[in-house]
C-alpha cells in the first residue's frame, strides 16, 4: 500500500511543485524585493554621504560617556572632521577595556577584550548611520553628521 | 488531534530528540557573526516548525523556549544582550509560524519557515534597538535578514520533506492531513 501511494505521488508532486509553493515564492519573493531594495537605497546613500563631515558619540548602557581629555575636559562627542593626527583613546567597557582609534573623520575600535571581537572587524568608520557595537561591552559607538540632518533607516 | 492523550515513548524520544538537535543548531549557530553579538541566523527554526507540526503548539514553544535558555547558558549569554535577542527572536517568530501553520493554509512549510525566518531577524534587531537605545541598529538589518531568508527557505524544504517521511510521521502520530 505504501508503495502505491509513493508511485502515485511523484509524478504529480513534480508538476505541481510551482503551483504547490505559489505562495510560499510570493511571500519570498516580496520580503527578498523589499528588503535588498532598502539596503541598496542605503548604500545609495551611504556612498553620498561618505565626503560629509563626521562626529561620533561613544555610548555606555544607553548614556554619553564621560571621556576626559589632559584637561580634564569630555571630548565625547568626538568631531572627527577636525581630528588630523591618529590617536587612541582607551576607554572602560561593562568587562573589558577597548582602544578606540581616531584620525580625520573616521573612527574604529582597534582593541577590544570582548570575546566575539564583532566590534574590531567592523573596522574604519567613515560615514554616517553606521554604528559600530560592543553588546558585551554595553558600548555603542554612533556616528552621526551636522550638515546630514535626515537619517534614513534602511 | 493537537495534543494526544497520553504520550507514547516514541513521541517523548522524538521530542528529546528534537530538543538536543535545536541545541546544537542554536549554538552552532551563534558561532556566525553578524556585527553585533548575539545576531543569530535562525537554523533551530527548523526544528521548531517541524515540532509545531509534530507536536502541535505548547510542545513546540516548550522546546523553543528550553532551547534559547539552554544554549545561552552553554555559549555564556543568558540573560546578556545577545539573549533577550534570542529569545524574542524565537517566541516571536514561533508564533508566526504556527499562525502561518493553522490559519494560513495557502503557505506549505517552506512558506511558514520563510516568514519565521524574517521575524526571528526583525524581533533580534528590534531588541537590539531597545537594548542600545538606537535605530541606528537597524544598519545591520539587511544582510542578516537576506541570509535569514535563504536559510528559511532551505530549513523550509528541510521540514517539508522530513514531515513526508511515513516512518517518523507514524511513531509521532501524525496524520498527514495538511500537506
Ligand atoms: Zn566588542
Amino acid at each position: 500500500m505504501e508503495k502505491e501511494e509513493i508511485t502515485q505521488q511523484k509524478p504529480e508532486k513534480k508538476k505541481n511543485f510551482i503551483l504547490k509553493h505559489l505562495w510560499d515564492f510570493v511571500l519570498l519573493g516580496v520580503l527578498l524585493v523589499g528588503t535588498t531594495t532598502a539596503y541598496v537605497a542605503r548604500s545609495a546613500i551611504n556612498n553620498k554621504s561618505k565626503d560629509l563631515d563626521i562626529t561620533a558619540t561613544v555610548l555606555y548602557e544607553g548614556n554619553v560617556m564621560e571621556i576626559k581629555d589632559e584637561h580634564g575636559k569630555n571630548k565625547n562627542p568626538f568631531i572627527l572632521s577636525s581630528i588630523n593626527e591618529y590617536q587612541e583613546i582607551e576607554i572602560q567597557g561593562r568587562h573589558t577595556t577597548l582602544t578606540i582609534g581616531l584620525k580625520h573623520n573616521a573612527i574604529a575600535v582597534v582593541h577590544s577584550g570582548c570575546p566575539g571581537q564583532e566590534c574590531v572587524h567592523e573596522g574604519w568608520v567613515d560615514r554616517p548611520n553606521h554604528p559600530i557595537v560592543c553588546a558585551h561591552n554595553g558600548i555603542y559607538i554612533e556616528i552621526e553628521s551636522d550638515n546630514w540632518s535626515d537619517i534614513t533607516i534602511g | 488531534m493537537i495534543m494526544k492523550k497520553k504520550i507514547t515513548i516514541k513521541q517523548l524520544t522524538l521530542l528529546a530528540m528534537l530538543l538536543s538537535l535545536a541545541l546544537v543548531l542554536s549554538i552552532a549557530e551563534s558561532f556566525i557573526p553578524f556585527g553585533i553579538p548575539g545576531l543569530k541566523l535562525g537554523l533551530a527554526n527548523m526544528v521548531i516548525l517541524l515540532a509545531i507540526y509534530y507536536f502541535g503548539f505548547w510542545m513546540a514553544l516548550a522546546i523553543d523556549i528550553l532551547r534559547v535558555i539552554i544554549s545561552s547558558i552553554a555559549i555564556g549569554t543568558f540573560l546578556a544582550m545577545g539573549f533577550w535577542m534570542s529569545l524574542a527572536g524565537a517566541t516571536l517568530s514561533f508564533f508566526v509560524m504556527y499562525v502561518f501553520y493553522r490559519w494560513l493554509k495557502i503557505f506549505t512549510p517552506v512558506g511558514n519557515s520563510i516568514a519565521g525566518a524574517y521575524t526571528h531577524a526583525l524581533a533580534q534587531i528590534l531588541v537590539g534597538v531597545f537594548y542600545l537605545g538606537s535605530w541606528g541598529v537597524f544598519y545591520y538589518f539587511p544582510v542578516m535578514a537576506i541570509a535569514s531568508l535563504i536559510t528559511g527557505t532551505f530549513n523550509g524544504f528541510i521540514v517539508e520533506m522530513i514531515l513526508k517521511n511515513k516512518y517518523l510521521s507514524t511513531a509521532v502520530g501524525y496524520e498527514k492531513t495538511t500537506i
